[in-house]
């Protein structure tokens, strides 16, 4: 299948239209909270962390899916075909016509989201399939003094490129608020061109004033028409903006998505690279030495995107 | 969006890295180096050094594009450097990069049921790489010659089997590249069946071995265009030391044995691989050239040129000299025949003699050296030399330092970074002679208000520059702490590493009784751990560590058994020195840094 729009929704919409909806079980009390909200989908999934099964809220997580009539499948954080092969017998299972997926991306890992986009890309349709996206963001904490080790950077399962290395690198990195992530990405990417995303939930998000020190080294040394803020409500127009951006690198450079903020960008990531098959989407992934560390929802800030695949390729 | 402080427009010379460049801009900000003399030799080459050290601006140099610019542009005005020899050979350049070689990773990954197929994949991505960029000198060799390729590009098409295509450069490398794109649809839809057909219908060479298709390209290329092909090929292959593992086995044999119509430049870490550990081997079948160095000394003549150049480039000047714009280091210790620096009342005389007044070790050191406290002038020049120049960057340290623990109530951020670190030479021992180094710290410096604080005195103000200078090592140790750790390592070994001996350091140079013989570098023993010497090999390839000196001509042929110190781009953060001081067993140092506190905390006990 094709992407063929997207555009912004309401978790109203989504639970009207939807007959399978996705979800994270994981340790945060975030996995929870969107499906509170969700009515309606007949046919429900949480995939369970294989790893930390008892840590902090993920056992009371797991009690409430079941409560609420979820099949469990346990996946590994970073097991990208187990997700596909779920998503593919989830979005093909028979369905009323016309009727939706879902995922609630909040608590999935960026190996997730790039299964689930990678196998609607992949999937065959007669017709039309239209998808919701979930995301609701967590509320404030400060990043934690210490960060956990890169364990793994690299492109994600199904978004590595290929292309020759005849062009340069431009890296179009989303920025998230753990220190310096970015600058050690930067170092190793060597792009370039650098472009910086730098989400804005509004003149009141507490993040933002965290996103901008915590990356104020790679931000000062990038040139500042190179520096886009978005913001995390409107996933629609920064899908646009993205999109725009990229089209113009991609003449001149070999461009690498790569996000380390909000999870709703890199979905958007792995969206727009259906589109462009020589653009890679990239991870940084702590591994094993990740400490489990809880996030409750910010429920005043759900997201919800609509996004509608045609048949066939583009 | 949002506005943030300006990063002016770099030239040519402030590009952070020769690969974006064209060979052209490479040869017009080039500065000659005697690893380039070696590697223009009629012998297969292993340019050896971390990232960033110069491999591929040398590699780039070596082509035709690079060469023309250099023989019509710059020996005319620059006869001095009309005894490098030009290349005897064509040589074509074979890219390659992180994310590329990342991606040939991910193949492995994406097809972990099926490494045979996973191996071609890459093979084939890798072959059709360079038949790619040989298509590109095929091309300019064919124009400067004004030759209608039309026979060759057929006969290329007929030999590589191609299949139907345009005989054209463009339609030929088109070609090429959708043979990628399929392998790719493949890998997306994970269709390890359509992959699989489709790697069997590729010609053999694409699939064989790394050279095969490439070099029949040339030797086509020789059969069809009589008269204007080269003797002699070079294939220039970036990066080795990220690429695919079965790639740089048949490299490292082809080094050895090849057809000898063509030469093998290679680019690898600064660490012999073990593949070509059979020592004697070395002299005969390529050459090793090392692209570090040990000493700060070793560098300053690269760094000097390289800084005029681009000074007088950004700053639109032909007189402008690097000591106009940045001023003398104070650590600088070519400064002895100069009696005003050590003189009575010159800056050294003053920084001992109030050193003295606060510090006894160091008045106790100056008794012991026949001078007074009050008054350090040696009239006789070798035991200034012994005496006084010798300690004088120890001495500028302390200095800086003691005041840090003495003044506790005055003690302020900007002590944390004592204004110490400036000047021309500190600049070029931070960059390690690395000119992606040296272009990113003169860009920046440039990039501040140029206002000298008194007429006469550097156009960058000393404390603007200690400051840059210290957050470009605060830096390189965020590039350090984020580099991916091995898998299966546990935790940060690598920067944990590098901090502990960072702080050992400082330590030995801030002890309570004054050190004139403090250690700066470390041997690697055999009581070291394997996960050490794993941790250095990485270190030593992204530059946190440098090799002084090893046996075997100076090219390592392990991490046991060698000599290394700390970058000098870590010196501003851990308050170190730019010199290697004596030695001492890494395992000894670790030891002692896991057990002794006094040493490391000295400065806050003080």
């Amino acid at each position: 299948m094709h992407l063929k729009s997207l555009r912004e929704s309401t978790l109203g919409e989504l639970s009207d239209r939807c007959s399978a909806f996705v979800a994270a079980c994981g340790y945060e009390h975030r996995s929870v909270e969107i499906t509170r909200l969700v009515r309606g989908p007949e046919r429900r999934v949480a995939l369970c962390f294989n790893e930390w099964p008892e840590a902090i809220a993920r056992v009371d997580n797991q009690r409430e899916f079941v409560e609420r009539g979820f099949d469990l499948e346990v996946v590994g954080g970073n097991d990208a075909n187990k997700v596909q092969e779920i998503v593919s017998r989830v979005a093909q299972s028979p369905s009323p016509s016309g009727k939706a997926v879902a995922f609630d991306i909040s608590s999935m890992t960026r190996a997730w989201h790039g299964a689930i986009v990678r196998e609607l890309r992949t999937m065959e349709a007669d017709s039309d399939v239209e998808t919701f996206f979930a995301y609701v963001p967590a509320k404030f904490r400060k990043p934690p003094a210490h960060s956990s080790p890169n364990e793994f950077v690299g492109p994600v399962h199904g978004f590595a490129a290929l292309s020759t290395p005849d062009l340069p690198i431009s890296a179009v990195i989303g920025l998230g608020y753990e220190r310096e992530r970015a600058l050690g990405l930067q170092q190793l990417l060597d792009p370039e061109r650098t472009v910086l995303m730098v989400p804005r939930g509004g003149d009141q998000d507490p993040y933002y004033p965290q996103v901008r020190n915590s990356n104020r080294h790679i931000l000062t040394r990038t040139q500042r028409d190179w520096v886009f803020e978005y913001s995390l409500a409107e996933p629609a127009a920064t899908f646009a903006t993205l999109s725009s951006i990229v089209s113009g690198l991609r003449d001149s450079y070999r461009v690498v998505l790569a996000s380390l903020g909000p999870k709703v960008f890199g979905l958007l990531c792995f969206l727009l690279a259906t589109r462009f098959s020589d653009v890679s989407v990239w991870r940084v992934s702590s591994g094993i030495h990740g400490e489990p560390r809880d996030a409750h929802a910010d429920l005043d800030r759900v997201v919800v995107i609509s996004a509608v695949w045609g048949p066939g390729p583009r | 969006m949002e506005v943030v402080q300006t990063v002016k427009t770099a030239s040519i010379y402030g590009a952070f890295n020769a690969r974006w460049l064209e060979p052209e801009d490479v040869a017009r900000s080039f500065v000659p180096t005697l690893p380039f003399k070696r590697l223009v030799h009629l012998q297969n080459s292993l340019l050896m050094g971390p990232r960033g050290c110069g491999k591929t601006t040398l590699l780039k140099m070596l082509t035709r594009r690079a060469q023309n610019v250099w023989k019509g542009e710059r020996l005319p005005n620059e006869p001095q450097w009309a005894d490098y020899r030009r290349p005897d050979f064509e040589a074509i350049y074979i890219p390659s990069d992180v994310r590329w070689s990342s991606e040939l990773e991910s193949v492995s990954r994406e097809l972990i049921d099926f490494p045979t197929d996973a191996e071609r994949a890459q093979r084939a991505s890798v072959a059709i790489s360079a038949v790619v960029e040989a298509t590109r000198v095929f091309h300019a060799i064919a124009r400067e010659n004004e030759l209608d390729p039309s026979a060759f590009l057929k006969a290329l098409i007929t030999h590589l089997q191609l299949g139907p295509t345009i005989p054209s450069f463009p339609e030929i490398r088109l070609k090429l590249v959708g043979w990628i794109d399929e392998i790719l649809a493949g890998l997306i839809k994970r269709d390890t069946g359509a992959i699989h057909r489709h790697l069997d219908r590729l010609p053999a060479a694409f699939t064989g071995h790394a050279l095969s298709a490439v070099t029949k390209a040339c030797t086509v290329f020789e059969e069809f265009t009589e008269g204007i092909a080269p003797g002699r090929w070079a294939l220039c292959f970036d990066e080795l030391e990220i690429a695919p593992q079965w790639l740089q086995r048949e490299m490292f044999a082809a080094l050895r044995s090849f057809d000898q119509k063509f030469l093998l430049k290679l680019t690898w870490s600064p660490v012999l691989p073990t593949d070509l550990t059979p020592r004697q081997e070395r002299q005969h079948d390529y050459s090793a050239i090392r692209m570090w160095h040990g000493h700060a000394a070793d560098a300053k003549p690269f760094c000097k040129e390289f800084t005029t150049r681009f000074l007088r480039d950004r700053l639109t000047s032909t007189t402008v000299a690097p000591n106009d714009v940045f001023g003398p280091s104070p650590f600088a210790q070519d400064d002895s025949e100069n009696p005003d620096v050590y003189g009575h009342g010159g800056p050294a005389w003053r920084t001992m003699v109030h050193l003295a007044q606060r510090d006894p070790s160091f008045n106790q050191y100056l008794i012991e050296h026949g001078l007074s406290p009050d008054n350090p002038v040696a009239e006789v020049v070798s035991i200034r030399d012994e005496s006084l120049r010798k300690v004088k960057p120890i001495v500028l340290l302390r200095e800086a330092f003691f005041k840090d623990a003495r003044d506790r109530v005055t003690r302020s951020r900007s002590r944390k970074n004592p204004p110490i670190y400036y000047g021309e030479d500190s600049i070029y021992a931070m960059s390690e002679g690395n000119p992606r180094l040296l272009a990113g710290l003169l860009n920046e410096l440039l990039d501040t208000d140029m206002k000298p604080l008194t007429s006469g005195s550097p156009l960058a103000r000393p404390p603007v520059q200690s400051r840059i200078l210290y957050l470009a090592s605060q830096r390189t140790l965020t590039g350090i702490k984020t580099y991916p750790i091995r898998p299966g390592s546990r935790g940060r070994s690598l920067s944990a590493l590098v901090d502990k001996l960072g702080r050992y350091l400082h330590s030995e140079l801030l002890t309570p009784e004054f050190n004139a013989d403090p250690v700066g570098s470390f041997f690697v023993d055999e009581d070291v751990s394997q996960e050490v010497l794993d941790e250095l090999s990485v270190g030593l390839l992204i530059g946190a560590f440098v090799h002084v000196k090893s046996p075997q001509q100076d090219i390592p042929t392990s991490v046991l058994g060698s000599r290394i110190r700390l970058s000098y781009m870590l010196a501003p953060y851990y308050g170190l020195l730019f010199r290697n001081y004596r030695e001492m067993r890494l395992s000894t140092a670790l030891r002692i840094s896991a057990s002794s506190q006094r040493l490391m905390f000295w400065r806050e006990e003080e």
